[in-house]
């Protein structure tokens, strides 16, 4: 079979056709690859069509190829589509179903590919070890850095990166500022030592040349060094150090080994590495995918859009995506050759969309200048076929105004009539399913300027949402109910509580206790069970572990947290809550967060091994005050300054039947026949400065400095044009803006206040 | 009203973009045979375990025996290539997983009254070292070796212990596939036990097949507990080892029986509902005895008396 076969054979069973340029990609030969894809050009599929290609034309071993998503959803979208095409190639060439095993193509986050190759070769420094998901993190940082105690002599240092701390104000319920002659809170102070320690990992930072700097450098370099102690001391891994251990990997022997491979089918080397979304790559991420390719003649394949770059708080940079071919000049030198192809036809969007969303990003003059954008970028171009293939779905394309405005006098009214948009739409027939539609924001938070209103103005109208990261979990009947019980059982009169300095933690904790308390009368059982436990404690000397109630074989376990969690909810109301599938999840979710507080060290073992654990005080009968104090502080601060999310479906964007409210990062690489996009209030309010503060007072220590020449100004407003582009250019069919009157100035509705309204000559008013 | 702006559009459901379901052999199928009130909670809702002492001896053993198959490798230390590891050796590997299980929090403080299983744990694995090790490492291909399938709907997977040679192996013969068991052989040649166990062998053996094209020569099942069973055995226990036969129609039963079992795990997601097992297929004892969710099972209903605290 060759190319054409190939192509001709997925045409005939899928329709999928493939142009010009997506064609150019797939046929690609050796060589570095650096494919530059405007929003919905298909590069997903390009991926997978290349990655078909490399195995059942060219031979190449499958297990010689990665190809690397942003999330496992999308990873796991690939490896069917893979078996899909591969299945309709089989059953026109037979002998491609034996000779060809795509299940053997290395398809993953490159998170996830880190964590399985490591295992894979038993990289000694890795094996065994825990990883820490982002709440076991700060629970570690809480209990093992330096940074999260409150030291005067880091006030200079809180100073410095004050744009981040100030971040996690609201969350701590405190105001601290520069001006403050003391530490901020703790659990701001752990909040940003996790993303100080994180972005030292991603941006490559020399930590010994950051030490010799000296004052608020030595602290954090220092500060540093100790956190990664005490991760391989306590066997536990984070995500950003997933990255250096790996890298650390490539250059070990078994990397090696990995890298060159050994002329067997099981161990073939690495021959092609494939990257999805690489406009935000991280400096170690690209370090990663250039030691991959090490070998000549460096066959990486780099496929994203500098202008789509979202990620700069995760240490995502889009310097990678802009700079690609210096960086691979510059890691293998030999004058390589770095072949540049675009893809810029949207297939996704109406061309009306299309064209303002092109005119949208070249507008602004700090888009134009060099550097800002991958040179030699072609235009965005709308697909002439776009309406016919619609059609061919399906649809009907009448006249109708694909980019529109929605205007209210205030918040609430827009809300409101918002939500009768999407009723008027689904009455009549428009669309089909609530989840065809999707409201784009900063933030889903439930508050007045956020998804607030728009969610209760849906729910009004009877319609169910799907809004998982409202950080709504810790409001939940069912969580604050188990927690109280928890607190009830473990400190019956609550005297640990008046200890906790944080008011809004104090609180939240009355109020969890609180929810038990009203459920008590009406559920004897569970008053019953905590009373038993109250006293099955009470009945425990000063400075000793306590025990279950004799069990099977009268065995004396000892209690943990856990126990009492899985007691709890064999008791109504639990029972009736876990048969509510969304409760039950809910559930499900605060038994991990209890396993992840229960498993992680203290930092020394003045109480027991693992926090799980109970154990008595210096009194009898009473939780030892120093285990109390971690689940005041530690558990419930986390959980009240994090502010949990709803567990979210794993399997599917957005389940039918319900409307999707979304941030834009959420939204990434998604599309929605109807966009719905607020321009008022803070999603214009870009959180400015602290990643690029960061960004830029470290740049001297990095290993490979940035070579971007913007300054800071440049650069939020940079990533404040990306932000909107990306959440326009989500929208299939529609995309409507909402706004206040007030938000409207004469010119009409557009991005900022600027003269800049893009919008402005093809918007139309609802 | 906003909405008439629309009337000449029609928008018609957008494709179903969800991804194939993944299904693991011990994971989910065997998971969700033995119980699938517990399936339901552990690994679709998202229950987090209170007590992990059931999957410490079954990482301990895995990890010891991967660790001796890579010292006489040389793929720890080249030095070692070709070398039986001695019983220092298989002690040192005990200790170093022991440790590195510790203290990652998977061997629970519970796991210490256990302390004489973990003695006989050591002397399984030393046994395995001098009995089976000169003759089998040599042999091994690979371990830990992964295995997938999509099946219509759903992709299948598994992990198979070891990929060894047969003996006198030539290129192009199949290999051996083998599953290692930490505990004792089943004294019940019809137990349920044994029925999954060899329902297990007999998945791997189609996807090997789908994989190279030709079933493996032998699928075994090892039962680590047999070397335990009497005092210094000199040489394998005739119970150690099950090789479970490889006929095309047991191993189509198998794949039937795997997909019946995806379309009742699909079932229970459909109805979002994870009843307690049926009167009689409830499962053993020890099974539920570790279970977090034991206290209101109906199947097991007034058996377990709520503990405290």
């Amino acid at each position: 079979m060759n190319l054409q076969g190939m192509l001709t054979t997925i045409k005939d069973k899928t329709g999928i056709e493939v142009n010009d340029e997506q064609k150019a990609v797939i046929a690609h030969g050796d060589g570095p690859l650096w494919v530059i894809a405007g929003p919905g050009s298909g590069k997903s599929e390009v991926l997978v069509l290349r990655t078909l290609k490399l195995v059942c034309i060219d031979g190449v071993h499958p297990k010689s190829i990665i190809l690397t998503t942003f999330t496992e959803k999308a990873a796991k979208n690939i490896q069917d589509r893979l078996a899909i095409y591969k299945n309709y190639l089989d059953q026109v060439d037979e002998n491609l179903r034996l000779r060809v095993d795509l299940s053997q193509v290395r398809v993953g986050t490159l998170h996830g590919l880190c964590n399985g190759i490591m295992h894979e070769y038993r990289y000694s420094e890795y094996q065994n070890y825990r990883l820490l998901d982002d709440i076991e993190q700060l629970l570690f940082v809480y209990e093992q850095s330096e940074l999260s105690k409150s030291e005067q002599g880091h006030l200079p240092l809180w100073q410095e990166f004050h744009l981040l701390t100030e971040r996690y104000n609201r969350a701590a319920g405190t105001k601290w500022s520069r001006s403050r002659n003391y530490p901020p809170h703790r659990w701001i102070r752990v909040n940003a030592a996790v993303t100080l320690f994180n972005r030292i990992v991603e941006d490559r930072i020399n930590v010994s040349q950051m030490h010799a700097e000296g004052e608020i450098w030595e602290i954090l370099a220092s500060a540093y060094k100790k956190y990664r102690s005490s991760l391989e001391e306590h066997k536990v891994c984070d995500f950003a150090h997933l990255q250096l251990k790996f890298l650390e990997f490539l250059n070990s022997p078994s990397g090696s080994r990995f890298i060159q491979g050994e002329n067997s089918s099981d161990h073939p080397g690495i021959n092609y590495v494939l990257v999805d979304e690489y406009q935000d790559t991280n400096p170690i991420q690209e370090r990663i995918y250039l030691k991959l390719t090490q070998r000549s003649p460096h066959n990486l394949c780099v496929v994203g859009d500098d202008d789509q770059a979202l990620y700069r708080f995760r240490g995502g940079t889009v310097e990678c995506m802009v700079n690609f071919d210096r960086a691979c000049q510059s890691a293998w030198k030999t004058g390589v050759v770095v072949d540049q192809l675009p893809l810029s036809i949207n297939h996704r969007s109406h061309p009306k969309i299309v064209n303002r969303c092109d005119n949208y990003i070249q507008s602004f003059p700090v888009m134009t200048q060099l550097g800002a954008r991958v040179s030699n970028k072609p235009n965005l171009s709308p697909d002439p076929e776009w309406e016919s293939s619609q059609i061919e779905r399906g649809c009907s394309i009448g006249n109708y105004p694909p980019v529109s405005y929605l205007l209210g006098q205030n918040y609430e009214d827009v809300a409101a009539h918002f939500a009768e948009t999407v009723k008027g739409l689904l009455d009549n027939g428009i669309i089909n399913d609530l989840s065809q539609c999707v409201l784009l924001l900063r933030s889903t938070q439930l508050s007045l300027q956020s998804a607030g209103p728009y969610q209760e103005a849906l729910e009004a109208q009877q319609f169910p949402v799907y809004n998982p990261r409202s950080r709504t979990f810790l409001e939940q009947p069912e969580i604050q109910t188990a927690l109280g019980t928890l607190v009830k059982i473990l400190d019956p009169n609550q005297n640990g509580l008046s200890g906790v300095r944080t008011k809004n933690v104090r609180e939240t904790i009355a109020g969890w206790v609180q929810h038990y308390t009203d459920q008590e009368s009406q559920y004897p059982e569970l008053s019953n069970y905590v009373e038993g436990a109250i006293n099955r404690i009470r009945q425990t000397p000063a400075k000793t572990r306590v025990t279950q109630s004799a069990g099977q074989n009268n065995a004396m376990s000892p209690a943990t947290i856990q126990d009492i969690f899985y007691h709890m909810i064999s008791l109504e109301p639990f029972v009736t809550w876990r048969r509510n599938t969304e409760q039950d999840f809910r559930l499900g979710k605060l038994s991990q967060v209890l396993e992840s507080y229960c498993v992680l060290p203290f930092s020394n073992s003045r109480v027991e091994p693992t926090r799980g654990i109970l154990q008595t005080g210096d009194t009898d009968g009473l939780i030892n005050s120093g285990q109390l104090g971690h689940l005041y502080y530690s558990l419930a601060g986390l959980l009240v300054s994090k502010g949990l999310n709803d567990p979210e479906d794993e399997e599917v964007i957005c389940p039918k039947g319900r409307f999707p409210i979304m941030t834009v990062h959420q939204a990434k690489g998604l599309e929605f026949p109807f966009v719905f996009l607020p321009l008022f209030g803070n999603i214009q309010k870009v959180e400015e400065g602290a990643e690029l503060q960061i960004e830029d007072t470290m740049m001297p220590f990095r290993s490979n400095p940035s070579s971007s020449n913007f300054s800071t100004k440049e650069r939020t407003e940079q990533d404040r044009i990306r932000f909107f582009y990306v959440a326009y250019s989500r929208a299939i069919h529609s995309l409507v803006f909402l706004a206040r009157n007030q938000d409207v100035s004469k010119q009409g509705i557009g991005f900022g206040n600027k003269g800049r309204q893009w919008f402005t000559d093809v918007t139309q008013r609802l | 009203m906003s909405w008439q702006n629309f009337q000449d559009l029609r928008v018609p459901q957008i494709r179903d973009s969800s991804v194939k379901r993944r299904y693991s052999v011990t994971t989910d199928i065997l998971a969700f045979k033995r119980c699938r009130r517990q399936y339901g909670h552990f690994v679709v809702r998202g229950y987090e375990p209170a007590n992990a002492v059931q999957i410490y001896y079954g990482m301990l053993i895995h990890q010891v025996l991967d660790r001796a198959y890579m010292h006489y490798a040389g793929l720890r230390d080249k030095k070692t290539k070709g070398q039986i590891p001695t019983d220092k050796d298989i002690e040192d590997y005990f200790e170093e997983v022991d440790t590195a299980l510790r203290i990652r929090g998977i061997r629970s403080v519970r796991a210490i009254k256990h302390a004489a299983e973990g003695k006989a744990a050591l002397r399984r694995l030393k046994k395995f070292n001098q009995i089976e090790g000169p003759e089998l490492y040599p042999r091994i291909r690979d371990t830990e070796h992964h295995l997938q399938s999509h099946q219509g709907n759903y992709l299948l997977h598994g992990t198979v212990d070891v990929l060894a040679d047969v003996s006198n192996w030539l290129p192009g013969m199949p290999g051996e596939i083998w599953d290692y068991k930490g505990g004792n052989p089943p004294t019940d040649r019809y137990s349920e036990e044994l029925r999954n166990y060899k329902f297990q062998m007999l998945v791997y053996a189609e996807l090997y097949r789908e994989r190279n094209g030709v079933y493996p020569e032998k699928a075994i099942l090892y039962f680590l507990g047999a070397l335990d069973a009497v005092k210094d055995p000199p040489v394998r226990p005739p119970n150690a080892l099950i090789e479970v036969p490889l006929d095309k129609q047991s191993i189509q039963d198998a794949l039937q029986d795997f997909t019946n079992t995806v379309e009742k795990i699909e079932d229970c997601r459909e109805k979002e509902d994870w009843p307690s097992p049926d009167p009689g297929q409830e499962p053993d004892k020890d099974t539920c005895n570790i279970c977090d969710i034991r206290w209101d099972c109906p199947a097991r209903q007034g058996e377990y008396q709520l503990r405290y605290p």
